[in-house]
């Protein structure tokens, strides 16, 4: 197994790997291992990985925009009162982040990478959260369910 | 997985979620607007006809009162087992 070292803070182990396999396939690239915010991550290549998959590798883990959701609560009232807020992390500098909720667009206001949107529900409905365009970024999709 | 489909109204960073079942049973008790036999008891109902129901111009308006309650009734049970 190749190891292939790249100095970024964060990372999202699912969605780097998901944008590492995108790129090289599954049989080169194998997963990545992060160590904290202050110390480079492992890329883990198959050895039959050529010089020119490594350094695409690093390029791809370079470009990693990771983006984390979570949600306060999973389940709301169904009376357009009880609200769900939705946070989103994005650390990598100058990041943007829109959501879609269902189908629809929702941008993001980030502060220092940081931001948050807030749901109610006036029916009872299974409401799906990802992020929109989220190759290299994430794998994180939530549900809430308006009860 | 409900298969119902959501609506999204996004004004800033509120979401505000509704589905067409929702809107349907808001349609209906606008266009049923007040009824004499809403939040009554079994007994206060029973009552009510007996009390209203004297001829048949009053009991066209109780039956309509109770077409209402039906209507709204079923309205509310699909958007309850849309959300399912």
């Amino acid at each position: 197994m190749l190891e292939v070292n790249v100095t970024i803070s964060y990372i999202h182990s699912d969605g780097l790997t998901a944008a590492l396999q995108s790129a090289l396939g599954t049989n080169k690239a194998l997963g990545v291992s992060s160590y904290g915010s202050n110390r480079p991550i492992s890329v883990w290549l198959a050895d039959s990985a050529s010089p020119l998959e490594q350094q695409q590798a690093a390029v791809v883990a370079q470009a990693h925009d990771p983006v984390f959701l979570s949600v306060d609560k999973t389940h709301v009232a169904a009376n357009g009162v009880d609200t769900a807020i939705v946070t989103v992390f994005a650390p990598k500098p100058a990041a943007l982040v829109t959501l879609l909720i269902g189908s629809t667009s929702v941008p993001v206001t980030l502060a220092n990478g940081v931001g948050s949107i807030s749901i109610v529900s006036n029916d009872p409905a299974s409401i799906p959260i990802s992020v929109q365009n989220p190759a290299n970024r994430t794998t994180d999709t939530l549900i809430v369910e308006a009860i | 997985m409900p298969t119902t489909t959501i609506n999204v109204s996004v004004s800033g960073q509120l979401v505000t979620i509704s589905t067409n079942e929702g809107n349907a049973l808001r349609q209906s008790k606008t266009a049923a607007g007040t009824n004499a036999l809403d939040n009554l008891t079994m007994a206060q109902a029973l009552a009510w006809i007996d009390a209203n129901v004297t001829d048949l111009p009053s009991a066209r308006t109780a039956l309509k009162h109770l077409v209402k309650l039906i209507l709204i009734l079923r309205t509310d049970l699909d958007r309850t087992k849309s959300g399912l």
